[in-house]
């Protein structure tokens, strides 16, 4: 408490009879809290008052304010008011305080109604003030009452509360306060929750509003009040007043006492209590506590609650919570524990501080509730839809509704539903199916459709899964792009009951491809073998029946046809066998010296015909230092019959194709170039790939698409390796090396 | 004047073939019994050579550069009234299982196919004679 001078520095007329009256604090350092008062006392009245010259008065302004503070005075008759009204500007009054406890309560955790009549308004003001500046969450509900608008104070800046904060509601009644008001306009918070009551304004207004809330069942102990005596001639709180409500503060204390005794009684039937000092030395437990711990109470006690350490928690959480119960606040998390035996319990764990006259803990009490089952349950759930979270297809489990209750990763992955959007919703409403033409699959024949109908129309306890063998089916992803899918449903059975169907589902797009491209390769082999099966047979026609009396050049020529024929034959069968020999694995490899130059010269020689056709140039470089090298000349043979038939193939007429080789080091370099029609960088990554053909080039003749797989297969099968630049309608160079000797 | 230029005149058909074995053997074969062979090597040419000579029978080959035989086929009928008539063998080694091709010949008609690989030349001879015969 302090005494001091402090001159007025302002007068404000708030509204009809009120006026805010300023005083600076030359020393800016008088503390106290929202809602207390000061004693204000005039050394001389200049209008004589028979009940002195002081008076109380709350404080409006916020304790934040420093410099100066702030009350509210309603004009009266008095001389002690008039004088107070009347003074110039710097006039210095003295000061004592602050006093009261009309203060805000020290946690925010139970929303608080305040009741004012009148100028009883100003402690709140001042508690609204400094809540709101220091950002505490309290929650507000006011009912305010005063006789008429125009001397209501704070009318404005109370609204505004209410517009800037959600946490704070105004009811304002322009007439006294009767129960009704309570009853409607306030009562809906006690559905909620326990609000402490703060009442403030004349006595007769007090007396009623605490007799009604009393008779609405609300506790004695949550109702904190303030009377403002002498309202007619001004504010003020006599000492009496404060005296009476002490006294029943001793009597709600005593009830309180007696009421906590029988709820410690009852919670230690089931909770863990506990105390523990400063340092976290034991110093009470109950008998829960012991029995759940299953040490003895002696041994125990005195320990630090450090021996129940499950190592489970890492330090940041024992350190997080030693911050907040040693700040004085309350600490409420789940625990895991280690009793004497070394085995687990789980506790869900109220620390509170017990905090002595400065507001510093003292001891602290601990509540726990045993929650070891619920915690072993929740991780073996947690497993459990990990597991199934984290497996590689596209799953989702319904309820017996068929409503999905649970999706894995990969669902997410292949539709593109996150869990919560499709969680609770019908499988087949968020999963559309269609079939290749895209028209939607319809409800009844969706197959975990099939599930549900065997189990809840036809009663079949164990029916099987079903699954899409040899079914065009397509889901759509949440963006309305589809994927061919393999699908599996099954019944979840719970002993005999069906509780629902769980489907497996994955994109066998690739799958598809691969049968497409089978079917594809089988249909193009067998054309292409066609073609010159039939020079064969036409030409040996044409020799064995009608023209037989052709000339003898004619009848040569023919068995020349029918002779190539009959290579181009060899020749796809040797293709097709040579793939099948890379798909096998079974390329044997069987080395022998080969000389490159004449090598080339053979291979090129085997292909005269074509290239001159087309009039095609080649050009062939050997390096002079070109050594014999060791490797197998059936595949080398094959890898340059494959690369020389594409130059040529895939070469405009007149173009040029050339062969460049060298070596360096044990490397035998090979550069094959030609001006052909290049390969479309779109396709440039997948040209070794099987059965792969260029857009540019599938117009261009025939070709199976295997030939340069067949080149990178084998020459990877002779150590080496392939890589080619391309421009369209530049040409192609492909660069390979192989080891001098394999 | 005029019937006399006819009954000379021989019978003249196109074979559009890529393969040049077998657009060689047609050629010999046809000639040898008395048509008169026209040839090409792609749709392109063939259609062009088509609409230029009015040939009296098609063999049309169907996987072919440039443009495929049916490609080649529908043009022809579009294009005008001697090019919707004229009778066209598709000669081809596609299976006859493509829906495609059946779809195609039911809608240029007069329109047949053959596999290559399962006829005789002199099969093929007669299936032309047979359908120059017949009345368009």
């Amino acid at each position: 408490m302090k005494l001091f001078k402090a001159p007025i520095i302002s007068r404000k007329e708030i509204a009809e009879h009120t006026v805010e009256v300023t005083f600076a604090v030359p020393a800016h350092d008088f503390e106290f809290q929202a809602g207390q008062y000061v004693r204000i006392t005039i050394p001389e009245l200049t209008i004589p008052d028979p009940r002195g010259n002081y008076r109380d008065f709350s404080i409006v302004s916020s304790p934040n304010e420093r410099a100066a503070f702030t009350i509210a005075v309603r004009a009266s008759e008095s001389g002690f008011k008039k004088t107070l009204l009347e003074l110039p500007l710097g006039s210095e009054v003295q000061v004592t305080g602050p006093h009261g406890e009309f203060t805000l309560p020290k946690n925010p955790d139970r929303p608080i109604v305040y009741i004012a009549g009148g100028i009883g308004i100003t402690p709140f003001m001042s508690h609204f003030q400094f809540a709101f500046e220091e950002q505490l969450a309290y929650k507000f509900i006011v009912l305010y009452s005063n006789t008429a608008l125009a001397n209501t104070p704070y009318l404005a800046e109370l609204d505004n509360f209410a517009k800037q904060h959600h946490d704070f509601t105004v009811e304002k009644i322009f007439a006294p306060i009767e129960e009704k008001h309570i009853r409607e306009r306030i009562m809906g918070v006690m559905e909620i929750t326990t609000p402490l009551w703060f009442l403030a304004g004349p006595p007769a207004m007090i007396s009623l509003v605490r007799k009604i809330l009393l008779a609405l069942g609300v506790s004695e102990g949550t109702i904190h009040i303030e009377e403002f005596l002498g309202y007619e001639s001004g504010s003020s709180i006599p000492s009496q007043a404060i005296a009476r409500r002490v006294q029943n503060r001793e009597e709600v204390l005593k009830l309180q006492v007696a009421r906590a005794e029988t709820l410690l009684d009852a919670l230690s039937k089931i909770a863990l209590i506990s105390e523990d000092d400063l340092e976290g030395t034991i110093t009470f437990a109950n008998d829960k506590f012991v029995e759940i711990a299953k040490y003895k109470r002696e041994e125990i006690m005195g320990q630090n609650h450090r021996i129940l350490k499950s190592g489970y928690h890492p330090p940041e959480f024992f350190k997080e919570m030693w911050a907040t119960i040693s700040s004085g606040r309350v600490w409420h998390g789940e625990v895991k524990n280690m009793a004497k035996d070394g085995t687990y319990y789980w506790v869900d764990s109220v620390i509170a501080p017990v905090t002595g006259d400065e507001g510093r803990p003292v001891s602290y009490l601990s509540v726990r509730f045993p929650i070891t089952e619920r915690k072993e349950l929740e991780e073996v759930k947690a497993k459990d839809e990990a597991v199934l979270a984290s497996i590689g297809d596209g799953l989702a489990a319904t309820d017996e509704e068929g409503k999905i209750v649970l999706v894995s990763k990969s669902f997410t992955k292949l539709l593109g539903w996150e869990p919560a959007e499709v969680k609770g919703r019908l499988f087949t409403d968020v999963v559309q199916a269609v079939d290749e033409n895209g028209s939607a699959i319809p409800e009844s024949e969706r197959l975990i459709y099939k599930i549900f109908r065997q189990h809840t129309k036809l009663m079949i306890a164990d029916a099987p899964s079903v699954t899409t063998d040899g079914m065009n089916i397509y889901y759509k992803r949440k963006d309305g792009t589809r994927f061919p899918v393999g699908i599996t449903v099954s019944p979840i059975l719970i002993g005999n009951r069906f509780a629902g169907a769980v489907e497996v589902f994955r994109d066998v797009t690739k799958e598809k491809g691969i049968d497409q491209a089978k079917t594809e390769f089988v249909s193009l082999a067998s054309h292409q073998l066609r073609t010159p099966l039939t020079t064969v047979n036409w030409y040996s026609e044409m020799l064995l029946r009608t023209e037989i009396g052709k000339s003898i050049e004619k009848q040569k020529e023919y068995l020349e046809k029918i002779h190539s024929g009959s290579q181009r034959m060899v020749g796809l069968v040797n293709t097709l066998l040579n793939v099948s020999r890379i798909e096998l694995g079974t390329l044997s490899v069987e080395s022998q010296p080969v000389d490159v130059a004449q090598f080339i010269q053979e291979v090129i020689k085997e292909q005269d015909q074509q290239i001159d056709e087309k009039k095609i140039t080649i050009t062939t470089n050997i390096a002079k230092d070109m050594p014999v090298i060791e490797t197998d000349p059936t595949l080398l043979r094959m890898i340059f019959q494959n690369l020389l038939s594409n130059a040529v193939k895939y070469t405009a007429a007149g173009g040029r194709v050339g062969i460049a080789v060298s070596v360096d080091k044990a490397t035998v370099l090979v550069a094959f170039s030609d001006t052909g029609y290049g390969i479309p960088k779109k396709d440039q990554d997948k040209v070794f790939t099987k059965m792969f053909r260029a857009d540019n080039v599938k117009e261009k003749g025939e070709g199976t698409g295997l030939g340069l797989y067949i080149v990178k297969s084998v020459l990877s099968a002779l150590g080496g390796s392939i890589q080619f630049t391309s421009e369209e309608q530049k040409g192609t160079t492909f660069y390979l090396t192989f080891p001098l000797t394999h | 004047m005029m019937n006399t230029s006819t009954s000379e005149k021989k019978i003249v058909i196109e074979a559009i073939e890529d393969d040049a074995l077998l657009r060689t053997v047609l050629r010999d074969k046809f000639s040898g019994e008395g048509f008169q062979v026209l040839e090409a090597s792609d749709g392109k040419e063939g259609l062009a050579t088509a609409l230029r000579e009015k040939p009296d029978l098609i063999l049309l080959d169907i996987v072919m550069p440039e443009m495929d035989g049916i490609t080649m086929m529908q043009k022809l009928r579009q294009e005008n009234e001697w090019g919707k008539h004229v009778p066209i063998i598709l000669l081809t080694n596609l299976s006859a299982d493509n829906e495609k091709i059946n779809q195609a010949i039911a809608d240029n008609e007069p329109a047949y196919y053959l596999v290559k690989s399962n006829w005789t030349m002199s099969d093929l001879v007669e299936k032309v004679r047979e359908r120059l015969s017949r009345p368009c």
